[in-house]
């Protein structure tokens, strides 16, 4: 087993570079799996949206107001200077500024409603749209109060006991609006780590392999080519598998009730799917390398831009139809349909489209083992 | 001499094909990349867009709600209506065609007797709606809903405590007020998905470090043959360093240059009005990546590939202090530690650009810009000091 075990030698040249991967991917997917686990919940309640006031009223309307805002939305202190709103504003941490002038009250008494309020915000944004709606919801129902003769302080009470009633809205399916798991976001980001290991590691093996005068050297050795290619193939094999039983090791570790439950088993068949896919894009790619600078462009640009295309990171639904067509074409699409499908899946008879997304996974992992194979066979017969 | 020389580094620059690729297409396609992914952020989740909703109803008579939705779908455009029956609603949901499903219950032979004897035709408690996700299109769908309801409850308590202002407290429904003036902070909806492409600019200029240290490897004697056999000549060696340097700066500029005019008008990526000044900040960034480079190159003894580590770790680094990799991190570093952001140049240079696209004077932007040329100055006065009147005993 010499070649194999020269397979695993020249491949612990990259450990560091493997272990700078890991430890990368670890991070960044713990840190996601937590922050997003507070997103999703079971029943459906309106987006809070995060409002600056500024309230010169010295009457009761402008603090009803306030106060109602405050319980449904998210209150935050005005910035001083107009630069800092720019920035707050900028990034979102501010959605809307209400002005409230000091005569509010008295005027909005007096019939001098039009435009009495100023509200400051992002053009066209939707955040802004919905708050509008809100504040003009309050007041049109204090207006109608006054309008129909009562005291403001009674039609203040009220208009606050009508705003306290919602509406049941439900979720069409019961999936709809559940919380994601952890291992929904640790499987998510799979195909980039995946694609990066299996370009840079094995892909400097076989790059070595396929050098043109050690080639040449082992082709007129004693063990027999079909011999060398059987240990290479292990090698690739136990590689494969060792990466991926070490990133589900880590999936037990981040979320172990997850990676043991339904949707868990079918996430693993989808990782070592894509596993196998992303070796043979790896083959695919040590075809045109001729050092390890050039691998290394190979893999940013395979495993980037299958990861962005495929919606790997950021997300699909904001991705353009067209884009979204061309992204059928490519692996790690299917991957991550596969992952969203399996977060709705209840039992295996439902998993019809991620049984579809394993298998168009593998077709791809097909074709590119088939090209790199072309490729290798092409170059041979240039030598 | 100078031209002489500074042609034939433009020559050899150029035909470094890895470092164009670094310099030139990585940024072209991490920029198409974060364009496809999340360009259409803003438009799509930022932007309001008429809300696409399905109304089910079974009754044939006049419906009020139905009445509401259509008057908020052609005066207000806020909705765009659709009416279908219960099973094409549901497709239209699952097909993230609509927003959501509002239906009208029918009512029971019970409930319109009820109805009748209390004088109301329809109650607005029928509707519900159905969603499949949380978020602003749901919310405000849900908030119409809502005010149809409140509306009704309003009349109900007015009915009750005041009968005979109930016809007032109609007008004000019908008059429909408008209460809110509306003043924006800026023309254009921006948000903090524009800051990847201002640290992909800053990360295009500071891939001058590779070109800076070239230039460093190919000047001393101990690194790089080529250096050692250009110390012999008799030319001044500083005769020969700048014309190099003015060459790598030259390619590295015009790299920066064309990722961002493919990025402003090929991928369509708003970067403001004021493109001179996007050139002069880019010229500046590019000129503390070939310095930044340079010093590296000429700091110390190690090896080629360690100084090579050395320069992408800390070129990568900058790039993620600047919100490369995770978007907000300017705003994080700002409110935790600020003193990073005046002296990362990465930071420097897409805080910059962010001044120049959203601020309305030139305070901040100058800010940046005098900080970066304090760091082209501080790296081009140290590369050269450690270069200077070196001489080798043996190498």
């Amino acid at each position: 087993m010499q070649v194999f075990k020269v397979f695993f030698k020249v491949m612990g040249k990259k450990k560091t570079t493997m272990c700078i991967y890991i430890l990368i991917y670890l991070v960044i997917s713990v840190t996601i799996s937590y922050s997003m686990k507070e997103h999703g919940q079971e029943e459906f309640s309106k987006v809070s949206v995060k409002i600056a006031v500024e309230n010169l009223d010295q009457g009761e309307l402008g603090a009803g107001l306030v106060s109602y805002l405050g319980q449904h939305h998210q209150l935050q202190e005005l910035p001083e200077t107009r630069l800092a709103l720019q920035d707050a504003m900028y990034y979102q941490e501010i959605d809307y500024v209400l002005a409230i002038p000091k005569d509010f009250t008295e005027k909005f008494q007096t019939g001098q409603q039009e435009g009495i309020l100023e509200g400051t915000m992002v053009p066209g944004s939707r955040a802004a749209s919905f708050m509008e709606q809100e504040i003009q919801q309050y007041l049109n129902i204090v207006s109608m109060y006054q309008a129909a003769g009562m005291e403001q302080e009674r039609a203040l009470e009220l208009a606050a006991e009508d705003m306290e009633k919602e509406v049941n809205v439900d979720f069409l399916e019961k999936s709809d609006g559940q919380e994601l798991a952890g291992g929904y976001y640790f499987f998510q980001y799979i195909p980039y780590v995946f694609l990066v290991l299996m370009i840079l590691v094995f892909g400097s093996v076989m790059k070595t392999f396929q050098d043109k005068d050690l080639s040449a050297r082992n082709k007129c050795s004693a063990r027999s080519f079909w011999e060398q290619n059987v240990q290479i193939i292990l090698g690739s094999v136990l590689f494969t598998f060792g990466v991926y039983l070490l990133f589900m090791g880590m999936a037990c570790l981040i979320d172990f009730s997850y990676l043991f439950s339904l949707k868990g088993l079918l996430s693993a068949i989808n990782a070592l799917v894509f596993s196998i896919c992303a070796i043979s894009v790896a083959w695919f790619c040590v075809q045109f390398v001729h050092s390890s600078a050039e691998l290394n462009v190979m893999s940013n640009i395979f495993s980037l831009s299958f990861s962005f295309l495929g919606g790997v990171f950021g997300s699909l639904e904001l991705m353009g139809d067209s884009v979204r067509q061309i992204a059928k074409f490519i692996p790690s699409y299917w991957y991550v349909i596969a992952n969203q499908e399996i977060q709705k899946v209840e039992n295996l008879a439902q998993a019809g489209r991620v049984y579809q997304s394993y298998g168009l996974v593998l077709v791809f992992a097909l074709a590119f083992f088939s090209a790199g194979l072309l490729v290798n066979r092409m170059k041979l017969r240039t030598i | 001499m100078f031209f002489k020389l500074y042609r034939y580094s433009i020559l050899q620059t150029m035909r470094q094909k890895l470092t164009i690729f670094w310099s030139l297409l990585f940024p072209i396609i991490m920029g198409t990349l974060f364009r496809v992914s999340f360009g259409d952020f803003m438009n799509e989740t930022v932007v309001f867009h008429q809300i696409p909703v399905a109304y089910v109803t079974e009754e044939e008579q006049f419906d009020a709600f139905q009445a509401v939705l259509e008057s908020l779908e052609e005066e207000e455009g806020l909705v765009e209506l659709i009416l279908v029956d219960r099973e094409e609603a549901e497709a239209l949901l699952k097909d993230e065609k609509v927003e959501g499903i509002y239906q009208r219950a029918v009512s029971s032979a019970a409930q319109n007797l009820e109805r009748e004897t209390i004088g109301i035709e329809q109650s607005a408690e029928d509707i519900t709606l159905t969603v499949t996700k949380k978020g602003i299109n749901q919310s405000i769908l849900s908030s119409v809903l809502e005010q149809y309801q409140r509306t009704f409850q309003t009349m109900e308590h007015i009915a009750r405590e005041q009968p005979a202002g109930i016809e007032a407290a109609a007008s004000v429904i019908r008059e429909q007020c408008q209460y809110l003036k509306a003043g924006t902070i800026s023309d254009t909806p921006k948000g903090d998905v524009t800051d990847y492409f201002y640290a992909l600019i800053a990360m295009n200029c500071l891939m001058g470090v590779i070109m800076g240290l070239q230039s460093a490897l190919e000047f001393k004697a101990n690194l790089s043959p080529l250096a050692a056999r250009r110390v012999m000549a008799s030319t001044h060696r500083f005769g020969i360093l700048l014309p190099d340097l003015a060459a790598k700066l030259t390619i590295q500029f015009l790299c920066t240059v064309f990722s961002v005019c493919y990025l402003m008008f090929a991928m369509q990526v708003s970067l403001g009005e004021k493109f001179p000044l996007v050139l002069l900040t880019t010229l500046l960034g590019s000129l503390v990546g070939i310095f930044w480079g340079f010093f590296v190159g000429a700091a110390g003894t190690y090896k080629e590939t360690v100084k090579e580590g050395i320069c992408i770790a800390g070129m990568l680094f900058s790039s993620f202090l600047a919100g490369m990799m995770v978007g907000g991190m300017y705003r994080f570093l700002e409110t935790h530690m600020p003193v990073v952001n005046r002296i990362n140049p990465a930071s420097l240079i897409s805080h910059a650009l962010y001044s120049l696209d959203i601020y309305q004077g030139y305070e901040k932007y100058a800010q940046c810009m005098v900080s970066l040329l304090l760091i082209a100055v501080l790296l081009g006065v140290c590369g050269f000091a450690l270069v200077r009147r070196e001489r080798y005993a043996s190498i």
